[in-house]
């Protein structure tokens, strides 16, 4: 009797409208990619703001959380999942380009996004290869920070980061930054926003330090759909997110992310992404899951 | 009951259209009343206001005291391995957890300060440092201008670790939120002020209004009373003194409009009294004259008629000297005519001896009927006074009763000057003599005296005579003599006396011939005093 019954559900479920499946928002977030924040009240904000940006539309919405971007893919595959929000690197390397609809995007008044290279001016290491045998900090868990600097290293001198110098990884991109300043280390591939942020608090960081490569994107963050995801329901997201500095929720997003505003973006924003992750699968000789 | 024309009535004050009422008690009170409350709520603002301050500043100093001792104990390890990064990441996280920190400068013994606030941070030549560490030895703390204007909270405090200094650290709390308790302090004070002087208005009104009211009501009511207006009542209902106070004073009012009622009736009543007093004086008046016509007549027919009774006292006692006179006549005559009889029988009786005895007898007859003249002539009812000596107006009288005073074996002297004159009625005043020789002679005759004795005294005194008849007799008790001038008085036997002679003979002395007759005991018996002028 109770499979009769789960199963006349399930058939109700499957015969239902495709409008009415539409109307459900199911966002995945991988966590990883957010720094600073206590993750608790980060599920509570996500889950807060998903309701937000459901309700302006009449959209039942719901946050989940991930820490493992290939659960995270399945599901939006599978049609859990119809808004990811990741790191840009980390989409790359688990989405296609054309496994993903336009999405949005965290950005910042004024400066861009990016990756920035640092050493102190007084050093004298005026090209990468000057790094040899020195101490170099980037971000922990940050598959952007990892992948760039190894490429770079692989560019720039063929050989592997770990035979150039001492690869450190820190937990903020203000501790890197500062430990660079005051000479604790030699290096560090900081986040531009975050070196600019660092710099507008103390400018004795610009006359001190100097920029020895520079890797530039649209964001770290995005917010993307699976390409199989309702039109209507996907415009009625992408404008409710869009509408993020004028709420409460979505400023507490903005600043979970570091980002000033959002922005629309389409699926090729991520380009540089995926050629890095080309470049990166070029040198290691492995194939890319998907692309 | 009669309802008072007149009531004062406590008026609600809420209904009272004058606002303040003119009444220096009532401003007293409210003036007093108002002024000791907002004094007593600035005098508490000036006073709580030091104490917030100071309670303000312990506040500020807890914080940064534990804001010191979080970020050195969280910094020991980076401090003592210079690791400023972290220092800096750490102490720019406080600064962005805790917005009232507004900066903080770590200036270590050696090496670079770092300076930090809310704003950015900065690393420092230990030269160019505000503060040195060999400077703060101990803590310090105060409240700094700002150079952004307003004033900050500065505490520094060395940084020490196992005793060693490692150098000196300052935070700067931002004082707004003190300054806004102070300012919100002083806001709340003045609106309390203000609240207190705009409740002041209506309570103190109220107060003053409900304290002098019914006190005014009440003087006012008395002022009421007092120009007379005794239906005045005082209509408050409350209940304490004033309530009490109305209560006697409606009480007192009463009374007084009860008893000047009373009085009113009284006054009334003498009224009608007084009136019919009148119209009886109007009436006596009227008759007055009438009244006294018939009083004088009657009083001259009851004169009249003492004077007859006088004198047919006065004719007893004519008859009874005359029968004295005639005692020893008669018995001489009836031995004349013995002497005839016994002649005759014995034959010896001749024309000689017939006429001696005839002449004897006659001249006993002359001799009576001379004794019937004198008496008639001393009691002839003289009408017109005249001048008359009195040593012989006294002698005739005493000849009158010569034989009588003979008969009682009663002495009577008479010691009178022969010159004296007065002038009057002599037949009055002989029966003046006669009348107190008389009273005398019984005094004297009562009092069984075995030698009795009257004295008859006259002698010039100044423009006076007196005469004084004396005798040792009984003399007068107290109450006789009070009363022996008035008439029908007597204390002789009843049929004996009349009653009126000394109210006579007074009456002579004293109406017509202008003297003057007292009674007075003698040590033996009394005396009767004639003042007479000359």
């Amino acid at each position: 009797m109770k499979s009769a019954i789960a199963l006349l559900a399930f058939l109700i479920v499957l015969c239902t409208p495709a409008s009415r499946a539409a109307d459900i928002l199911n966002m995945g977030f991988y966590l990883p990619g957010i720094r600073d924040a206590n993750l608790a009240d980060v599920k509570i904000t996500l889950q807060l703001w998903a309701e937000e940006v459901g309700r302006a539309h009449g959209i039942a919405a719901t946050a989940y959380t991930y820490t493992d971007m290939a659960a995270l893919y399945h599901n939006s595959m599978g049609g859990k999942i119809n808004l990811i929000v990741a790191p840009g690197m980390e989409i790359a390397e688990t989405f296609a380009p054309e496994e993903l609809a336009p999405g949005f995007v965290g950005k910042h008044y004024g400066t861009g996004e990016g990756l920035a290279l640092i050493v102190r001016a007084s050093d004298g290491i005026r090209q990468f290869g000057d790094l040899r045998g020195k101490k170099v900090l980037h971000l922990s868990h940050d598959r952007l920070s990892s992948v760039y600097l190894e490429n770079q290293c692989r560019q720039h001198t063929g050989a592997a980061c770990a035979d150039l110098f001492q690869v450190i990884e820190e937990k903020r991109n203000n501790q890197a930054i500062h430990k660079v300043f005051f000479g604790q280390a030699d290096a560090a591939l900081v986040s531009i926003s975050a070196l600019h942020a660092a710099t507008e608090l103390n400018p004795q960081i610009r006359q001190r330090l100097h920029h020895l490569l520079e890797w530039k994107t649209s964001s770290l963050s995005y917010g993307m759909m699976p390409a199989r995801t309702d039109k209507g329901l996907r415009d009625r997201v992408l404008k409710s997110a869009m509408k993020a500095t004028t709420t409460v929720r979505g400023k507490q997003i903005l600043e979970l992310f570091k980002t000033d505003y959002m922005e629309r973006v389409d699926s090729h924003e991520l380009t540089p992404y995926w050629q890095l992750h080309r470049e990166h699968q070029a040198w290691s000789g492995r194939k890319a899951r998907k692309n | 009951m009669v309802r008072p024309q007149s009531e004062e009535k406590l008026t609600q004050p809420w209904l009272s259209f004058r606002l303040l009422p003119a009444n220096r008690m009532f401003i007293r009170v409210f003036g007093v009343f108002g002024s000791l409350l907002l004094a007593m709520t600035i005098l508490y603002g000036l006073l709580i206001i030091p104490l917030q301050r100071d309670s303000l500043l312990k506040v500020l100093y807890s914080q940064a005291t534990t804001v010191s001792r979080s970020i050195i104990q969280a910094s020991s390890d980076a401090m003592l391995t210079d690791d400023f990064g972290f220092v800096v990441e750490h102490n720019l996280q406080v600064l962005q957890n805790n917005k009232s920190i507004q900066s903080v400068l770590i200036v270590p013994s050696r090496g670079s300060a770092l300076s930090m606030a809310t704003s950015g941070w900065e690393m420092l030549q230990t030269a160019e440092a505000p503060i040195k560490p060999a400077d703060y030895e101990v803590e310090s703390y105060r409240i700094v201008d700002s150079p952004e204007g307003g004033t900050r909270y500065r505490y520094i405090t060395p940084i020490r670790f196992s005793g060693v200094s490692w150098g000196v650290m300052q935070i700067d709390f931002d004082t707004s939120e003190y300054e806004a308790n102070i300012d919100e302090m002083y806001r709340q004070i003045v609106y309390i002020s203000l609240f207190t002087l705009l409740a002041i208005l209506p309570i103190g009104y109220f107060f003053a209004l409900w304290l002098t009211r019914p006190i005014a009501t009440i003087s006012r009511a008395a002022s009421r009373v007092a120009s007379g207006e005794l239906d005045t009542h005082v209509g408050i209902d409350r209940n304490d003194e004033i309530g009490d106070l109305s209560h006697s004073f409606n009480q007192m009012v009463q009374a007084l409009a009860e008893n000047r009622r009373q009085l009113e009736n009284v006054n009334l009543d003498l009224e009608i009294k007084v009136t019919e007093r009148t119209q009886e004086l109007d009436e006596l008046n009227r008759t007055l004259d009438q009244r006294v016509r018939n009083e004088i007549a009657k009083r001259k027919e009851q004169e009249q008629l003492l004077i007859h009774q006088s004198r047919l006292a006065a004719m007893g006692e004519m008859i009874g000297a005359i029968a004295h006179q005639w005692r020893q006549p008669l018995n001489a005559l009836s031995l004349v005519i013995q002497n005839i009889h016994m002649q005759y029988r014995t034959r010896q009786l001749s024309e000689d001896s017939m006429q001696a005895l005839q002449d004897k007898a006659q001249q006993l007859i002359q001799r009576m009927s001379q004794t019937i003249d004198e008496f008639r002539n001393f009691f002839k009812p003289g009408k017109h006074a005249e001048s008359f000596n009195l040593a012989e107006a006294i002698q005739a009288a005493a000849d009158i009763l010569e034989g009588m005073f003979k008969n009682h074996n009663i002495e009577l002297a008479i010691d009178c000057p022969a010159d004296i004159d007065l002038h009057g009625v002599p037949g009055e005043f002989s029966q003046v003599i006669l009348n107190l020789l008389g009273n005398a002679r019984d005094a004297v005759l009562t009092a069984q005296q075995p030698r009795p004795k009257i004295v008859i005294r006259a002698q010039t005194v100044a423009d006076q005579v007196q005469i004084d008849v004396e005798d040792n007799g009984t003399g007068f008790d107290e109450n006789t003599l009070n009363k022996i001038f008035e008439p029908y008085f007597t204390t002789k036997a009843e049929g004996k006396g009349t009653g009126i002679g000394l109210y006579m003979s007074k009456t002579i002395i004293e109406n017509n011939m202008h003297g003057n007759l007292v009674a007075s005991n003698l040590a033996q018996g009394a005396r009767l005093r004639i003042t007479l002028p000359v």
